[in-house]
Formats: structure tokens, C-alpha cells, sequence
């Protein structure tokens, strides 16, 4: 029981403490052959470390050293343990795209079907960094700028305080690079949009090339139902009457009216704003059916 | 004239037009190259400005259309069809139709103003009767417009996100399309749009991108003015859209722009998150087999219980989604789970556990209080108290069901009978008003509308009648719901607080007539708010507000001894019926449909009040009809009624002043067209009538006329009106008619308008429809060929004459050429008098069948033999047709055909006819065909015309697209095999679009199957019965389920009438006119041909 502290205490200048069930970089081929989309990342992160820093982060990162890793949207925390009691905290800040250049680049990966194939796929298509280059974002789209500058992508933040890229930070580097030899779609996240959002967002703006617009509101089955509308070459003889079906709908009763029916049928907004939405929905409603009653009874509209 | 179309292109509302001079011939001359009926740009926005300020206002633009064309090397445009009516064009040639580009000048009215300017275009035109039509289309057009103020008067509207092209994002408002009833509306309006909304060019000719284009910008425009009217960018305005997705919302929905401010991010985001909220309202009953079921169990309490701490219980279940019935109830879904059940069945218990948990939580964004439910494990229902359960029936179920649950709750809610209700109780006599002492002369009526009626207001209850103590208890009470001798009572606060109001104000007392069935019916009186139960009467007025009235058990009295005829039961309903109203001194409208003998039980009326007095006079009855069927009445007086002293009131000679008077006084009745009321009005008003009766009495017109004002100017005892139209449907017409039957009964014009005709018509409310049905209920009686009590009474097959009068052209023509015959034929022999005898056989033919067809007007094609012929009439453009004489060249007709015309089969293309030609007024064949045919029409009947004459066939349908706005099909001679088993297919189908279908008696008299029509009008006739009856047979044989009305045009005093005479008498004469052609006829000496051709005045032709 008492030996436990002075163990550790022996331990420490040697070696880190264990972790278990921390990230472990096993990779085959070492640090070598990784993809186009990794590579940049780790190669650049050896380059601009100490030579100490390089191979001890190596070695951090064999030994399983990373006891965890969040990637978020520009940001990866991870925590590595080293040989003080507790693990360093650090953070690699990527510098995200703005929503006008995400919005220029998915312009741009929406005109090739390919993209969003692939993307589908889990494919990260070499094309993807020559259409950002070429479209001059703030950032390219493999990071390959680590250090601890606020100019830096990624910038590192480490509570070892040593200077960047420390050991702990090459550490996480090397688990971050190996998932992303998996997932290369993680660079999306890194440079601010998950993967998920950036393919929606393609298809979103493919529909709205192919139809015009895109919209959140459902179409009524009858914008569909083409059975409605023969050819026009067979309405010649009675091009300019409205059709016997109009009768039908006259004799039609209107819509029962119900109070606010919409409105409640939609329940409470789960857009997660926290302006009162609803409540002045309803206020809406009711202004807009004492203006509709109006015209309804002969008022002309103010629309000229 | 000018003809005003519509079309949705380029995301704006577009109005172009067709325009003709027609004085000057059909094309305008200031055309467009590319369309020869098309307006310049200029003539465009001034017509439309003329029309009403700024309605021409927009961005002069050009529409291209795809328009149907004649094919040929040079393929030319068809005007549209309101267009080619009013030019008298008749295209029966399909095949050669082909669709061409045209483009037309357009006035552009972008999209927030397009709702506004239909709106406002629409009453302008219904206010101006000037030189500007409406095109078909706009009918659809205003549909469409009323269908998106209605949306946003009964909120059905949502705001959605928009992301155009460019990336940008933009709120719109927009009406909720994905209830399936308003799916089904939407369906009607696309499969009902004219082909020409959605022919514009380029735009693959499909409609819901119209639809849909319109009806946003539409409920959008109106939507947003009225947000941006009342400042709601305030209730944002200190709120930054970059950080709050609802604010970014906001600020495309309540601005006057629709920009969503805030990052694309932002907004794809909000895009994404609005998609996933509408989705919940389209989260329809169709698309799941099981829905939750939500029963509300009342609480079983005795029966002196008010029931206000009572307990219900919401009991939930899973019903199946289709067939409205219960799969399995929660309660015995959870309790199974105690007993072993194994695999699969375990298995479906739970995922029916699932899906009423699923279904729990859909139900509890609605219905909040279901979020207590869902805290327990096994949710079987909950418990409500009274309040609560009150507010579950009131305000959730509605939502409920629309969002697709099934909902069941207690029968009596929404009954009248579990609610406050105001009775009316009117005290009158039992004992009718006597018909007045014998000795005639100022009879006593009732007082009429105006007739004093004792009345007291009653409050109720369920079964109760309350005092004003009870209710003010109740409402100190506050329960929305109270048990009152056992029985559950919806006691709205508001009603309590109107049913005091309105006991305090209303002791009782005297009021007439009028005012007490307006009251019943809700019109003045009680606030709406409280429903009016109806009347309860005692006396006389319990009858006329009976449900019986006019029907076969209302029968006061019998068929009056001198009456000449047999009544069948209905008319005898309908004379008793007349009879009443009038001992009340009350007008009413006898709107039978065509066929069923509304003439019939007039005169039984008459007959009826000299029965009454004992032959004694009881003044006159004034008979205004059409100047077409006044011939006719006389004949059905004399047979019917030979007793009556009747004074026709025609011709130049006719009585005036003190004649008139006196004329009067010594008749029954006195029997006048409207035009000569109009020309004798002064006279007429000065004599003390005992009723006045139009026939055909929607020539009373709205807005008034100088003929309407005539009519009405006149004072009687009480007033009749006979219309065969469907007057129910035809709101104005309905208000006209009453005008004059039951002045004031139905309100002003503007009140009735906005109370009914608006509603009714724009709003498809049902209500006011129910209401104007119970209101007008006492003074209308229609009776359907298809009501079953009058079915059982009508033999399958029902043969009329109808003598027609000829007009004052028709008259001289007539005798004119009977006179130049007769001299001729003196001195003629042989093969010469034969021949001069056949040709004016065809002319008199001709000429009673209307005078553009003699002087071949209507077929400009024939060749005229002087260059002055038909051409010459065309041109002359004079609409005083009563001054046109026989001097006008006559079209040739051949000496031996006896239809020239009808062996003219080159006739290509289509038939253009004179405005002249057009006029139904200058024979009176025509007027009445016109008017019959738009009875037909408006009842959803539907009618064969036979015609001897190509010509006079071409004629008719010209007329009838032209004066009643109907596609007439046509077949004759000359009609190829293919396009004639299309046209009978077409006819067939019955579906409403064509129900006129004109034919040559040779052509269609045989082998074609017509059941469709179940009325058949012979317009001029054969002399052979049996020719006749095989054309009849078109429509009357196996197949058909209606009565068949056959009507055989007659001309008064005309060979066809004396023909017809010999005919039905069986004479010797007639044994050799069958079957013998007109050859018969030859032989006759020249004093045997006087008197069969000469025409014998009746003193009713025209001269008025």
C-alpha cells in the first residue's frame, strides 16, 4: 500500500506512466507510406519538432501513451499521459474554412457527381485539394503548419507548457494521422464542417442546380401525379375551358376552420433558437386571418 | 370587344388579350403581325386601365404560347373559344389542328401584385358590362385566387425556407397543400386548368409549377403585407439573426423583403432543421397502418349529479389506419404481457408496445398532457377533470384528427341539443286568411311579408327551457360543462353572455313577418354567437315553415272542377302549395324543372280562386312572358281553362289608357310580353292587378334593368315567379327573383352579397349555404325530374309542342313571300308552278326557322347569284333586325332539293357567321331554343337539337357557343366516320363539358345511340311522324334511365302549324303528306295553297 507513491515517484524520470486501454499507433508500415491526405500532417509535425520531441512522441505513440482523442469541428483535444501524475491536456486548433469559402468549395464539389459519390464511399478524391487550392481558401486541405503560433495550423496548446510541437502533441499526431488513413473525410472536420453536413450540403445544392431551388417544405402528392395533366395536343378541342373537375372542387366544403390547426399540429420548434418562435407564430396567425377574412369579403388587398 | 386572358410565366402573372372590331368585321386592324386577333401593347394596358385605375399597369412584355392552329403550309391561330363565339365562328374539322408558337403582347404584373390584380380585375368586370370579356380561363384563375385567400383566412398557411440557385435563402409563406382533402382540391385545380394556362412555351406544358408559383406568391404577398402593415420586424428587431436560427427565420417571414439574415451556413442549417419540422405536419395517417386511438369515457354519475368534480377517462388504443377499427386497447396490450406469450407473438406485442409509445409521443406535441402518460411504464389512458375533458373535446380533438388520430368522444357533443339555443315561437292563427266575400273585387289577402305575427323568444337547454335567473347562476358558475336533468351541456361562457343578452333585450312582443323569418334563420336579430334552433310556430306560419310545404302530403285542396286537365300528385302538391301562399297574400317561385308543367299549375291556380269565390272575378292576373312561348300560353289556357277571360296585351293595335283599363277589368287574365310591359308601363301600373306571374322569370337580371325596374314598379296583390333554372345555384338570379316576389325578404343586393353569394360561391362555406336554403325555403319550390316522389308520377316518354310566335321580321318575310308565290303560281303551270311551289315551300321552312337562315346569312360560303346576297347582308351590320324587309336578295335555293345546304359537303374550315345572323331575338324558334337550353344546361340536363338544315345546324351552334357560352357538338352530312364515333363518344361520356348536341335529321336520325340526352327538340319538322319518332329514338331507348322530353317546334299560325294540325287530326289530306316528301303539295289548287300557306295572324306576332 505504501510502496504504491514511491514507485511512481521512481518511475518518472524514465519512463511515462502506463495507460491502459490508451490509443496505440501499431501501424504496419511505420510512419512511412501513408496517404496524400495524411502524410503533409505527421511528416510536418516530425519536421518542426526537436529531434528528442520527434522520436520520444514516436515512442509515446507505440506505447498507447494517448488516453484520449475528440476531434470536433476545427479542434482535436486529446489527453497523453506522460510521466506526471496526471495526463497533459492539448488541443490542435485547425484554421476553419468560413462559411463563405465552405460555401464556394461546395459550389464547387457539387458540379461533379463524382465528389459526392466518392464522398459516399468514404473517399477523399486527390481532386478535393487541387479545387481548394485553386479556389484560394484561408487554408489548404491538409493541414501542414503545426506549431504553437496563433498563425499556425494546427495551433497546439499543451499544459506541459514546453515549446511546440512538444512530445505529446507528434504523440497525438500519430493517432490522429492513422484514423485519418481510415476516415480521410475527417479533414472536413478539421476544417470545420463533419463530413455528414458537407455531403448533405452537396446533395442540397446538387437538387437545387437540377431544380432550381431547394426548399424545407413537403410537396402535396398532386405535384406529382402527372396522370392529372394529358398532353396538351389532346386538349385542342377544348383548350381554353376549364375542365369538368372544377365543379368538383366548387362543390368541395372548405376546410373546417380550426383555430391555430397548423400551428399546433406542429408543437414546439426543435430548430433550437431561443427567440419565442411559436408564440409569435401564433400572434402571426391571427393577424394574417383577420387580413384574410377581409379580402376574402371583398377588401381589395394593399399588395399594389 | 376585347376578350382578356391570363398566364403564369417567368414567375409573373401575365394578362394579354384577343380584340376585335365588330363593327367593322372580325380582325382588328390594328393587329399584331403575329396574331391576327392579337392588341398592341398600347390598346392592351389603356383597355385594362379603362376598365379601372392602374389594373393596366405593369411591364409591357411578350408571351409566347403554344396555341392551336389551322394546319397547312401557313398554319393560321384559332381564336380562343369565348372569342370565335362571339365572332360566330364554327370549327367542327379536328384533324387538321395542329399546336404552333404565337406570340402575343403581354402586360407583366410581378408577383406580389398578381393576387391583387385578379382580385381586382374580377370585380371591375363584374361591374362593367362594357367591351371587355373575361376568357374561360380567368374563371379558373379566379379559382385559384380564392383558393389562396382562403388558406390564409383559415390559416392554412406555413412559413418555409427557400434556397434559390445563387445559393441565396429566402422565407416564403405558403399554404399547406398535404392534408389529403386539400391535396384533392389541389388535385381538381390541376386536372381543371384550361390548356392554355400551361401552354406557355418552353414550358413543357406542365401545371403544378403554375399552381405552385402562383399560390406562393399569392398567399406570400397577401401573408407578408399584412405583417409588414402591422410592424412585427419590431418583435425582432433587437435580436441579431447570426445567432438565433428563429430570429434568422423571422427576418425572411416578417420584412417586406424575404432575405434570411444570416450566414449560409446558418441558414442551410436552418433549412435542414425547418425541413424536419414541416415533415412532422406531413406526418400524415396514410403513411402509417396504425394510429393511436384517444376514447373519452364519460363518467357514469346519477342523474341529479352536475357532473362538475366528476372524473373522465381517456382510454388509448391502436386503430387500425384504414378501417377506423380498433386493433388492440393499451390497457389489454400491457396486461398481456403478465401471461406467457412466446416468440413471435411476443414479439408483435411488443412492437405494437412500440408503436403506441411512438404514437403517445406524436400525440403529446399536441396534446401536452400526454407528457404525464408517458412518464408511467405501461400507459393505458389517463384522467381528466371536467374542465379539462371539456377542453380535450373543444380545442385538442379538432387538431387531433386533422394530424391523423382517431378520436372518440360522447355522441351528444356537437349536438344542437347539448348546447344553449334560442327558439323562436311565433303565434298565428290557425284558421288561413278567408279568400274574402264573394262579390270579387278587393278580396282580401293576407298581409303578405308584412302580416303582424305575435312572437316570444325561449332560451334552452338540452331539453330545458331556461329562465334569466338560471343563467345568470350558470355563468357566475364558470363551468364550461354542466349536467342538467342528467344530460351533459356545452355552456360556452360566450353563449351564456349572449343568450342573457339577448333575453334581456327581446321580451316578446309583435313583429312582422319578414323580420321573424330573417331572425329564424339568423340573419338580423340574435348575435351569431348564439345559434338559433329554429322556429316554432303555431297557426298558419307553423305550415308555411313546415317541411311539408310542397310536398305531396301538403295537400289543401283538389284539382278545381272546371279545370280541363289531370293533375299528376306533384302539381297538385305544387297548386296547393301556390294556393297557400297566395290566401296569405305571399309570392313564391315556382322553379320546377323544365318538363314537369309549371304552366299547368298556374292556370289551375287561376282556375282554383274562381272555384273559390264561386265563380265570382277576383281582378286580373297580369301573365309577362317571353315574347317566343305567349303563343304557346294562350293555347294552354284555352285548353285547360276555356273559362277565363284572357286579354292579350300585343300588337301595334293593342289597347291603351282607359282600354287598357277597362280591357283589364273584364279579364282574368292578361297576358303580355316583358317588352311591352316596358313600352306600357304607365298604364299598367295604374290598374289594381290581383297578381302578377312572370314566366321564364330570370329575365328579371341583376343589376337591374329598365325592364326590371318596369316589372317591379308595378303593384299587385301578390307575385309569381316561374323559372325552370336551378335558381338555388345562380345566387343572383336567386336574389333578383325574390326581389320581386318577396321584396326585401332576401336583404339589399351588396348585403345579400357579402352574407351569401360570397361566401357560398368564393368560400365554398357550407354553412351559409345551408342557411340561404333554410331561409329562402318557404317562397321556392323546385322539384327535380329525379326527386323520387315525382319520378313515380312521370311516364318514361313526355311529348310537347311548343308553338312558337314569330317575330316581326320572321311575319313580314312570311307574308311576303306567301304573296309573291301565290301570284306567281297563278300564272304558272307544270313543271314551273311545281317548282315555284317547292322553292317557297323551303323559303317559309326557312323563315320560321329564323331569317339568316332564308336570306342565307348563315352560309356565307354559298355563292351569292348578284354579288349582293349573302355578303351584302353580312356587312350591313345594322342590329335593328325589325327594319330589315323581305327586299334583301334571298340566298338561292335550288328548285327540286329540298336542302340545298345539306348537300353541300365541300363546306371546309371553319364557318364564319355575321353578328347579325347571331341574334336569337329575330325568330322566335331561336329565342326559345335559347332559353330552353339554358335551363337544360343549368339543370346538368343535356339535349339533342334535330335540325333539317345543315345550314340553320351551323347556325344554332354559332348561336348557342355565342349566347349561352356552350360547347355545342355538331353532326351532319358531312361529318367524317371517324369524327362522328368520336363526337357520339364525346356526347356519351356525360360528363357535362359538351351536354348540347345539334344534329341533321338525316345524319343522326338513325342508328346512333344517344342516351345521354334526356331532353330531344325537334326545330323544325318532318312531315313524317315516323322519321320524327327514329330520331327521338336516339335518346329514348334501352340504355336510357330518364324521363325523355320531347319538344316539336311549332310556328303559330304558320304552314308548320297547320301541317302539324292535319297530322295529329289524322286527315285525309295527312294520309298523303306521310311518306309522300313535299311532293303532295304540287297538286294543290292555288286556293288550297292559300289557305295552307297563308299565315293567320293571332295578334300575337311581333310588332312590339
Amino acid at each position: 500500500m505504501t510502496q504504491l507513491p514511491d514507485q511512481s515517484r521512481q518511475r518518472q524520470p524514465e519512463n511515462p506512466r502506463r495507460v491502459i486501454g490508451g490509443f496505440r499507433f501499431k501501424r504496419k508500415g511505420g510512419i512511412e507510406n501513408f496517404p496524400w491526405h495524411a502524410d503533409p500532417l505527421l511528416r510536418s509535425i516530425l519536421t518542426a519538432a526537436t529531434p528528442e520531441a520527434a522520436e520520444e512522441g514516436n515512442r509515446y505513440a507505440a506505447a498507447g501513451q494517448t488516453a484520449t482523442m475528440i476531434v470536433s469541428a476545427g479542434k482535436v483535444a486529446a489527453s497523453v499521459q506522460g510521466r506526471a501524475s496526471r495526463p497533459y491536456q492539448l488541443e490542435f486548433h485547425f484554421r476553419t474554412w468560413t462559411p463563405q469559402e465552405w460555401e464556394s468549395i461546395i459550389t464547387a464539389l457539387s458540379t461533379e457527381a463524382q465528389y459526392s459519390a466518392r464522398f459516399l464511399l468514404d473517399e477523399m478524391p486527390p481532386g478535393v485539394a487541387t479545387l481548394a487550392q485553386s479556389l484560394s481558401l484561408g487554408a489548404p486541405l491538409v493541414p501542414s503548419k503545426p506549431g504553437g503560433k496563433t498563425t499556425n495550423d494546427p495551433r497546439i496548446t499543451c499544459t506541459c507548457d514546453g515549446p511546440q510541437p512538444c512530445k505529446h502533441a507528434v504523440a497525438a499526431m500519430h493517432i490522429l494521422v492513422e484514423r485519418l488513413e481510415t476516415e480521410p473525410l475527417l479533414l472536413f472536420t478539421l476544417r470545420g464542417m463533419p463530413p455528414k453536413q458537407v455531403i448533405e450540403r452537396i446533395h442540397e445544392r446538387r437538387t437545387l442546380s437540377a431544380r432550381g431551388e431547394s426548399h424545407a417544405h413537403p410537396l402535396p402528392t398532386a405535384a406529382s401525379d402527372h396522370s392529372l395533366t394529358p398532353p396538351l395536343t389532346s386538349q385542342m378541342e377544348d383548350f381554353w375551358r376549364p375542365g369538368r373537375r372544377l365543379h368538383d372542387y366548387a362543390a368541395r366544403p372548405a376546410h373546417a376552420h380550426v383555430p391555430h390547426a397548423l400551428l399546433r399540429r406542429l408543437g414546439a420548434s426543435p430548430i433550437g433558437g431561443k427567440f419565442p418562435l411559436v408564440g409569435l407564430l401564433a400572434s402571426i396567425y391571427d393577424s394574417v386571418r383577420t387580413r384574410g377574412l377581409r379580402v376574402r369579403d371583398g377588401d381589395p388587398t394593399n399588395g399594389a | 370587344m376585347f376578350v382578356l386572358h391570363a398566364n403564369w410565366a417567368g414567375s409573373a402573372l401575365h394578362l394579354w388579350g384577343e380584340s376585335v372590331d365588330m363593327a367593322r368585321g372580325e380582325k382588328n386592324t390594328t393587329r399584331s403581325p403575329a396574331h391576327p386577333w392579337g392588341t398592341t401593347p398600347t390598346d392592351l394596358a389603356k383597355t385594362l386601365d379603362a376598365l379601372g385605375a392602374g389594373l393596366g399597369s405593369g411591364t409591357p412584355d411578350t408571351l409566347r404560347l403554344l396555341l392551336p392552329h389551322l394546319a397547312g403550309a401557313q398554319p393560321q391561330v384559332l381564336p380562343s373559344c369565348k372569342l370565335a363565339g362571339l365572332l360566330g365562328r364554327v370549327n367542327d374539322d379536328t384533324e387538321s389542328l395542329t399546336l404552333e408558337p404565337c406570340a402575343v403582347p403581354s402586360v407583366r404584373v410581378a408577383a406580389p401584385h398578381a393576387l391583387d390584380r385578379l382580385l381586382k380585375l374580377r370585380d371591375a368586370m363584374a361591374a362593367s358590362h362594357g367591351m371587355i370579356t373575361a376568357g374561360h380561363d380567368l374563371e379558373w384563375w379566379y379559382a385559384l385566387a380564392d383558393f389562396s385567400v382562403n388558406a390564409v383566412a383559415d390559416q392554412r398557411v406555413v412559413p418555409t425556407v427557400i434556397q434559390e440557385r445563387g445559393g441565396s435563402f429566402r422565407g416564403q409563406w405558403r399554404p399547406w397543400l398535404n392534408d389529403s382533402d386539400t391535396n384533392e382540391s389541389v388535385s381538381d385545380l390541376i386536372a381543371s386548368m384550361p390548356a392554355v394556362v400551361r401552354a406557355v412555351d418552353g414550358a413543357d406544358g406542365e401545371a403544378w409549377p403554375i399552381v405552385d408559383g402562383f399560390l406562393a406568391a399569392a398567399t406570400d404577398s397577401l401573408v407578408r403585407d399584412s405583417l409588414v402593415a402591422e410592424d412585427y420586424e419590431t418583435s425582432i428587431e433587437e435580436c441579431d439573426p447570426a445567432a438565433d436560427p428563429h430570429v434568422a427565420w423571422l427576418s425572411g417571414l416578417v420584412r417586406s423583403t424575404d432575405a434570411i439574415r444570416t450566414g449560409c451556413g446558418g441558414a442551410f442549417d436552418l433549412l435542414r432543421s425547418a425541413r424536419g419540422w414541416l415533415g412532422l405536419l406531413d406526418d400524415a395517417r396514410e403513411s402509417r397502418a396504425l394510429s393511436l386511438g384517444l376514447r373519452l369515457e364519460e363518467p357514469a354519475l346519477d342523474a341529479t349529479d352536475t357532473g362538475i368534480d366528476a372524473t373522465w377517462r381517456v382510454h388509448f388504443s391502436l386503430v387500425d389506419s384504414e378501417t377506423n377499427e380498433t386493433v388492440i386497447d393499451a390497457s389489454a396490450l400491457f396486461s398481456r404481457g403478465d401471461r406467457r406469450r412466446r416468440g413471435a407473438a411476443q414479439a408483435r406485442d411488443e412492437e405494437l408496445s412500440g408503436t403506441l409509445l411512438q404514437e403517445l409521443a406524436r400525440a403529446s406535441r399536441i396534446w401536452t398532457e400526454l407528457d404525464d402518460a408517458l412518464e408511467e411504464e405501461c400507459p393505458t389512458g389517463i384522467d381528466l377533470d371536467t374542465r379539462r375533458a371539456y377542453q380535450f373535446m373543444r380545442e385538442m380533438r379538432p387538431v387531433l384528427l386533422e394530424a391523423g388520430f382517431v378520436v372518440e368522444i360522447p355522441a351528444w357533443w356537437g349536438e344542437s341539443t347539448s348546447r344553449i339555443n334560442a327558439h323562436l315561437l311565433i303565434d298565428s292563427p290557425d284558421e288561413l286568411p278567408p279568400m274574402g266575400p264573394p262579390g270579387g273585387r278587393g278580396a282580401a289577402l293576407g298581409g303578405g311579408l308584412q302580416s303582424l305575427v305575435g312572437y316570444r323568444w325561449q332560451v334552452t337547454l338540452g331539453s330545458q327551457i331556461v329562465s334569466v335567473d338560471m343563467l345568470e347562476r350558470l355563468a357566475a358558475n364558470k363551468a364550461p360543462l354542466v349536467r342538467i336533468g342528467g344530460q351533459w351541456i356545452d355552456l360556452r361562457p360566450e353563449d351564456i353572455e349572449s343568450a342573457l343578452r339577448f333575453l334581456r333585450g327581446h321580451p316578446g312582443g309583435t313583429m312582422t313577418l319578414i323580420e321573424a323569418l330573417r331572425m329564424a334563420n339568423g340573419i338580423d336579430g340574435p348575435p351569431e354567437a348564439l345559434p338559433v334552433a329554429g322556429i316554432q310556430a303555431t297557426g298558419w306560419v307553423r305550415q308555411l315553415v313546415s317541411d311539408t310545404a310542397g310536398s305531396e302530403s301538403f295537400r289543401l285542396t283538389e284539382a278545381p272542377g272546371a279545370f280541363k286537365g289531370t293533375l299528376r300528385p306533384y302539381q297538385l302538391a305544387g297548386l296547393s302549395w301556390l294556393a297557400f301562399l297566395d290566401r296569405l297574400g305571399l309570392g313564391g317561385c315556382l322553379a320546377d324543372d323544365m318538363g314537369l308543367g309549371k304552366t299547368i299549375q298556374l292556370i289551375a291556380l287561376l282556375q282554383h280562386e274562381r272555384a273559390v269565390t264561386g265563380g265570382q272575378s277576383v281582378g286580373p292576373t297580369l301573365l309577362v312572358t317571353p315574347m317566343s312561348v305567349m303563343g304557346n300560353w294562350r293555347r294552354e289556357l284555352q285548353r285547360f281553362s276555356p273559362e277565363l277571360r284572357v286579354h292579350v296585351q300585343h300588337g301595334l293595335d293593342r289597347p291603351a289608357g282607359d282600354r287598357l283599363r277597362s280591357a283589364a277589368e273584364s279579364a282574368d287574365v292578361v297576358l303580355t310580353t316583358y317588352a311591352i310591359t316596358v313600352r306600357d308601363k304607365d298604364d299598367l301600373q295604374d290598374i289594381p292587378w290581383r297578381r302578377v306571374v312572370l314566366d321564364e322569370a330570370q329575365y328579371i337580371k341583376n343589376p337591374p334593368t329598365k325592364q326590371t325596374a318596369a316589372i317591379r314598379a308595378i303593384q299587385s296583390q301578390s307575385r309569381i315567379a316561374l323559372t325552370g333554372t336551378p335558381v338555388e345555384n345562380r345566387l343572383a338570379e336567386l336574389w333578383s327573383i325574390l326581389e320581386f316576389c318577396c321584396p326585401g325578404y332576401l336583404g339589399s343586393q351588396p348585403d345579400f352579397r357579402r352574407r351569401f353569394a360570397v361566401p357560398i360561391e368564393r368560400n365554398r362555406d357550407p354553412k351559409s349555404g345551408e342557411r340561404l336554403r333554410h331561409l329562402v325555403r318557404p317562397f321556392v319550390l323546385r322539384r327535380l325530374k329525379t326527386d323520387r316522389t315525382v319520378i313515380s308520377d312521370l311516364p318514361p316518354l313526355v311529348e310537347a309542342r311548343q308553338h312558337i310566335t314569330l317575330s316581326e321580321e320572321q311575319t313580314r318575310l312570311y307574308e311576303q313571300v306567301v304573296k309573291t308565290m301565290l301570284q306567281q303560281v297563278d300564272q304558272a303551270e307544270g313543271i314551273r308552278r311545281r317548282g315555284l311551289i317547292l322553292s317557297a315551300l323551303v323559303k317559309l321552312k326557312q323563315i320560321c326557322n329564323h331569317p339568316a337562315h332564308f336570306l342565307g346569312e348563315a352560309a356565307p360560303t354559298v355563292p351569292a347569284m348578284d354579288g349582293k346576297g349573302s355578303g351584302a347582308a353580312a356587312k350591313s351590320g345594322s342590329k335593328k333586325s325589325g327594319k330589315r324587309t323581305a327586299a334583301a336578295t334571298p340566298a338561292p335555293t335550288t328548285d327540286e332539293a329540298p336542302d340545298p345546304l345539306e348537300a353541300q359537303d365541300d363546306l371546309a374550315g371553319p364557318v364564319v357567321l355575321p353578328p347579325d345572323a347571331l341574334l336569337p331575338a329575330r325568330s322566335g324558334k331561336t329565342q326559345r331554343l335559347m332559353e330552353m337550353l339554358d335551363e337544360i344546361v343549368a339543370a346538368g340536363d343535356s339535349a339533342l337539337v334535330f335540325t333539317q338544315y345543315r345550314a340553320m345546324g351551323h347556325l344554332l351552334v354559332a348561336m348557342i357557343r355565342q349566347v349561352l357560352d356552350v360547347d355545342a357538338l355538331f353532326l351532319h352530312g358531312g361529318t367524317p366516320q371517324g369524327r362522328r364515333d368520336e363526337l357520339v363518344e364525346r356526347f356519351q361520356r356525360g360528363d357535362g363539358t359538351t351536354p348540347i348536341f345539334v344534329l341533321s335529321l338525316k345524319a343522326g336520325g338513325v342508328g346512333l345511340n344517344l342516351t345521354a340526352a334526356n331532353h330531344v327538340i325537334h326545330f323544325d319538322r318532318w312531315w313524317n311522324p315516323a322519321v320524327e319518332n327514329q330520331a327521338t329514338d336516339r335518346a329514348f331507348r334501352i340504355g336510357q334511365t330518364r324521363t325523355v322530353n320531347v319538344h316539336k317546334y311549332v310556328c303559330t299560325g304558320t304552314l308548320e302549324e297547320r301541317i302539324d294540325q292535319m297530322i295529329e287530326q289524322k286527315t285525309e289530306l295527312a294520309a298523303n303528306i306521310i311518306g309522300a316528301g313535299d311532293a303532295w303539295l304540287t297538286e294543290l289548287s292555288t286556293g288550297q295553297l292559300k289557305d295552307l300557306l297563308a299565315l293567320r295572324r293571332t295578334g300575337m306576332e311581333g310588332g312590339e
